[in-house]
């Protein structure tokens, strides 16, 4: 589920970043990090259920 | 009310993030068999019952998927909903399918946990417009909370942002839950 509890913006994948669309342009985060943080820290959520 | 009837279905449901918001009451109120009461102005898809299907006093929870690279289907301004009407009746009738299949259990193990994780951000620098190439800055880092529930073995997974595709996909890949939902 997106857009649930806060407003962080587009988060593309780490390979998206090569590309030069509205929402790359516009997404407000450095590429090469959020995608891990995500899948990382749902598998630790996951981890401690 | 029967216990065995639904209070709450949630239709998770990867489509831009044009159908989010005041819009989404379109959707529980067609499911609830008032149509006439759904608001209108979205190019999205709305949930269109045939009246032997209709619950009385069940809410659809609509979510939105990973859908961040994904436009909606009709960008039609105007006043002819015809399309969205299409789409709806095509999602409703499969909702309805889905919902057939449901079992119910005595018993359920709940859990819920939140985490926040930072990222650095950028933004795109100063220059002239139209821009021949895009140029970037640092910017302030960008918080996303991330949002866990799980019911037995299904994991509802939540972001606070519009997540493209491939991060669901990768998730996907590597999740824990036979049952993981995003």
């Amino acid at each position: 589920m997106t857009h649930a509890n806060g407003s962080s913006g587009y988060i593309p994948d780490d390979a998206a970043f090569e590309q030069v669309s509205y929402e790359i342009t516009t997404s407000r985060l450095k590429p090469g990090c959020a995608e891990n943080a995500i899948v990382n820290g749902f598998l630790n959520l996951m981890g401690q259920h | 009310m029967s216990p065995n009837r639904p209070l709450l279905q949630v239709l998770n449901y990867q489509v831009s993030g044009d159908l989010a918001g005041a819009s989404s009451r379109y959707v529980e109120n067609y499911y609830r068999g008032k149509p006439e009461d759904a608001p209108r102005g979205d190019a999205g898809a709305a949930i269109h019952l045939r009246p032997e299907e209709i619950t009385e006093n069940a809410v659809a929870l609509w979510t939105s998927g990973a859908a961040g690279d994904q436009n909606p289907i009709s960008l039609a301004r105007g006043s002819d909903f015809t399309l969205v009407h299409s789409l709806g009746k095509i999602l409703g009738e499969e909702a309805v399918r889905i919902a057939g299949a449901i079992y119910s259990t005595e018993q359920a193990r709940i859990g819920g946990k939140q985490e926040v994780v930072t990222c650095p951000g950028r933004k795109v620098a100063p220059g002239t417009l139209p821009r021949k190439e895009y140029k970037w800055e640092d910017s302030d880092p960008v918080s996303i909370r991330l949002s866990l529930l799980t019911i037995n073995d299904i994991a509802l997974a939540g972001v606070s942002g519009e997540v493209m595709t491939m991060i669901q996909e990768h998730l996907k890949k590597k999740s824990t839950s036979s049952h993981p939902l995003w």
